[in-house]
């Protein structure tokens, strides 16, 4: 938890404070799912109408002057998020796209796309980068990434980061990517077989789900509406005798990775 | 059965019909996040600017915003120092040969001022009155900085409790890029995890292209053939694995949200950004030029030759070990000088609109010289360093006059874009902050001057600035209260303690910080220091009358 009210804490114990932040957590999901900052509540104390400032230089936590009169700014009780950093993301991304022989010059293209979007941008992704440390990564042919090359102040970026726009617009390019490679999409129909032999099922839109969020179950809702996408993307397209759809699994590719989640397990 | 995807889009999500020609990949997403995007946007968020100009490295303020003695009758009650000076004056009548202390009493104010501020400015709407942009003007003097040295004062200058202003800012909004950070060294620390955007200055490139080429739509949407009736099923796909994981762990969906911006920055990367670009850049340079090349408006200055033709001593000196000999100090300003800040303020021109962000920190480009450092040799081309510890008082009055006559120029455009009904920001939401390490304490022979870190001082302009307000304390002489040795007498804004509700303490930068955040309406990154002001009606009133600036002894 961060930028809690002190006065808050003086006058709450800990536990009603997480009780509430999970209360209000839960209604936030289940009767609306609406909140701006899921998780998130306004945490209030007695307000006074008596200046803060009257008497000594004491902290006046989330108080402002509106209008001429001090007021308590609402205060959101966030949980850091516990995204995934580059290295997570970088090699989950490679298990799904790329299949068969590593160093076959399709993959290799691929790996560089991958390592171009997401491993070499340590402030966006997170993840370790010790500017000293002989990390190298080719994101082209010729071209390398290497943390030794960064300016130190950029290597002093969190190692795990809050959502940030530069990471969702990399994220956006990279899945766009894997939906319209043909070379991708054809590793990702090897991989759904190593997956279904994984877990026993030949259910596609389920085998995606799990390329993506694999141990975690998918509610019966997200598998309706992954199949739902599955079918209407295959029936536009006229391919007969094959078991897995390329039109399907090219639209369900794009929608998981699109999804948050498998981000942050 | 295919069709054109993009058009179908268009028709489904009526991007058409808004009037908008919005990329695939936006529409994708809007679709897919289109509920908790409307629940965001109706909540509401601080819509506050902070745009945050720095004078890194700290350059003597003398002749522009520092004000020693503005209230009483004769603005007069300080000790003079040959280190100190307002503007030029004459012993012979023909030539500027000495650097002098002089104020100026600004017309309907009753306020003495640095002499500069009865100058002329160039603008758009022509040769204006510096002292115009006094109107929304209020000056916070007499702030003890956190340490003698460069590092310590900048970061304190924005953070305390380990939050800096504009991370405090950034957190109370939702705009996508939260705070830019263009060529800036400033700290940017946020409670909540946000994070700044870097981007560098230039003048040869186009820097709104650089802040959004992450954001190119043709780099993003690479992925075809969507069809007609698979978009609903998409959105509802995405929709429900997100619910999935917001069950499994609520603070994943905030993610959402950034997730939002990146696709509106992506939709706004279609923008002409080299027509953006060129005329915003157009508009300051324009300005700027002319504020270190015109001469007929800005006497003290450039109304006459300036400089002794012989025996130069101390107070021309370029560094420890060289002397400036131009004949005329006028010769040595290069446009670039002015110019160079152009970029800073069309960025923020870019910002201010766009609302992609909710603070600036820049910082001003230092001067640039043609300096001849030898009685017989030609000129060279030389940066004259903002830390003017051996900047002689000849050369450090003009070239710091003209970098503040351009940066006045820019504020009054920058002000009156503010002003106009296509910006993002108006006046009255922003605070437009004029920042340094901290002051310089100038030697009493003219030599240089070194670091004032017992006197710093801010200058923030905001529509919710009704008229000058320069408040703080500070001593007619700090060499007798100890503060430096002799080599630094006279008056030039040492702190001396102020009384707030009771507590009688020199100023810290938290009571500066403290005071922004109350204009901004968030909480203070310092919060045990009180802030000097608060708004009422959302205008500033000082928390105490008393606060205006006095002269002590």
């Amino acid at each position: 938890m961060i930028n809690v009210p002190v006065r808050f804490i003086k006058l709450t114990s800990i536990t009603k404070l997480r009780f509430a932040s999970f209360a209000a957590g839960l209604s936030c999901l289940f009767l609306f799912q609406n909140c701006e900052n899921f998780g998130s509540f306004v945490a209030y104390d007695e307000l006074s109408s008596e200046d803060p400032h009257k008497g000594s230089w004491r902290p006046v936590d989330g108080l402002v002057v509106k209008d001429g009169e001090w007021v308590k700014v609402e205060e959101k009780i966030e949980e850091k998020l516990r995204l995934t950093d580059r290295h997570f993301i970088a090699s989950k991304l490679s298990s799904i796209g790329i299949h068969g022989d590593d160093t076959s010059e399709d993959n290799k293209v691929i790996n560089y796309r991958i390592n171009a979007s997401v491993r070499r941008f340590v402030d966006y992704f997170g993840g370790s980068c010790i500017y000293t440390n002989p990390e190298s990564i080719s994101i082209s042919p010729t071209a390398v990434f290497s943390c030794s090359g960064l300016d130190p102040e950029d290597v002093s970026a969190d190692l795990i980061p809050s959502p940030n726009v530069f990471r969702s617009v990399l994220k956006s390019s990279i899945c766009d990517y894997f939906a319209s490679n043909l070379k991708v999409q054809k590793n990702i129909e090897g991989n759904l077989e190593l997956i279904s032999a994984l877990k026993e099922s030949d259910h596609i839109p389920y085998l995606v789900h799990q390329l993506f969020y694999l141990g975690q179950e998918p509610s019966k809702r997200t598998l309706a509406s992954l199949e739902d996408l599955y079918k209407k993307a295959s029936a536009s397209v006229t391919q007969s005798t094959t078991v897995l759809n390329s039109e399907g699994l090219k639209f369900l590719t794009l929608a998981v990775c699109h999804s948050n989640g498998w981000e942050s397990p | 059965m295919s069709s054109d995807r993009r058009d179908f889009l268009k028709f489904l999500f009526g991007g058409t019909a808004m009037g908008m020609t919005l990329s695939p990949l936006e529409l994708l997403i809007r679709g897919a996040i289109s509920q908790s995007q409307n629940e965001a946007m109706a909540q509401s968020t601080l819509q506050k600017f902070y745009f945050n100009l720095s004078f890194r490295a700290a350059p003597d303020r003398a002749t522009y915003d520092l004000f020693l003695d503005p209230y009483s009758a004769t603005g007069n009650n300080v000790i003079e120092s040959a280190g100190f000076a307002t503007c030029y004056g004459s012993s012979n009548g023909n030539r500027f040969d000495e650097a002098i202390y002089k104020t100026f009493k600004v017309p309907g104010h009753n306020i003495h001022a640095p002499w500069m501020w009865g100058q002329k400015m160039p603008t758009s709407d022509g040769f204006k009155n510096i002292y115009d942009l006094m109107e929304n003007m209020l000056v916070i003097q007499g702030v003890r900085t956190a340490s003698p040295g460069h590092p310590m004062s900048q970061v304190k200058s924005e953070e305390g409790n380990g939050i800096t202003m504009a991370g405090m800012l950034s957190d109370y909004t939702d705009s996508p890029l939260n705070t830019i950070q263009m060529n800036s060294t400033y700290t940017f620390q946020s409670a909540k995890g946000k994070m700044s955007a870097p981007l560098a200055d230039s003048m040869t490139r186009n820097v709104i292209n650089d802040l959004m080429a992450k954001f190119n739509k043709n780099q993003v949407v690479t992925f075809s053939n969507l069809k007609d009736e698979l978009s609903e099923s998409f959105k509802n796909a995405v929709d429900n694995m997100n619910y999935d994981s917001g069950v499994r762990s609520p603070s994943t969906l905030t993610m959402k949200n950034t997730y939002d911006g990146a696709i509106e920055l992506v939709a706004s990367s279609a923008q002409d950004f080299a027509t953006v670009w060129a005329d915003k850049l157009a508009k300051y340079k324009n300005v700027t030029e002319l504020a270190c090349t015109d001469k007929d408006n800005f006497n003290g200055f450039l109304d006459k030759p300036i400089g002794k033709l012989t025996a130069r001593n101390n107070q021309y000196s370029v560094s420890s070990t060289e002397q400036c000999f131009n004949q005329d100090l006028r010769d040595i300003i290069t446009k670039d000088t002015c110019v160079a800040m152009s970029s800073v303020f069309a960025v923020a021109e870019f910002i201010a609109n766009s609302k992609y962000a909710v603070a600036l920190n820049t910082r001003i480009p230092t001067p640039m010289t043609m300096l001849q450092t030898t009685e017989s040799g030609s000129s060279s081309r030389q940066t004259i360093t903002n830390d003017q510890h051996n900047t002689g008082i000849m050369l450090r009055t003009l070239t710091n006059a003209l970098m503040y006559r351009s940066v006045s120029s820019c504020l009054y455009e920058f002000r009156k874009f503010l002003k106009t009904e296509s910006a993002g920001f108006n006046f009255d939401q922003t605070v437009i902050r004029l920042n340094g390490d901290f002051c310089r304490s100038p030697r009493a022979d003219g030599f240089g001057a070194d670091h004032g870190w017992q006197a710093s001082n801010t200058v923030l302009i905001s529509g919710m600035v009704e008229a000058p307000l320069i408040v703080g304390r500070i001593y007619k002489d700090g060499m007798a209260h100890g503060i430096h040795g002799a080599n630094y007498k006279g008056s030039w804004g040492v702190g001396a303690p102020v009384t707030i509700n009771g507590v009688t303490a020199v100023l810290t930068q938290g009571n500066v910080l403290s005071s922004i955040a109350s204009m901004l309406g968030v909480p203070s990154p310092a919060n045990n220091s009180p802030s000097l002001l608060r708004l009422s009606n959302s205008k500033v009133q000082l928390a105490d009358p008393s606060l205006k600036l006095k002269v002590v002894a």
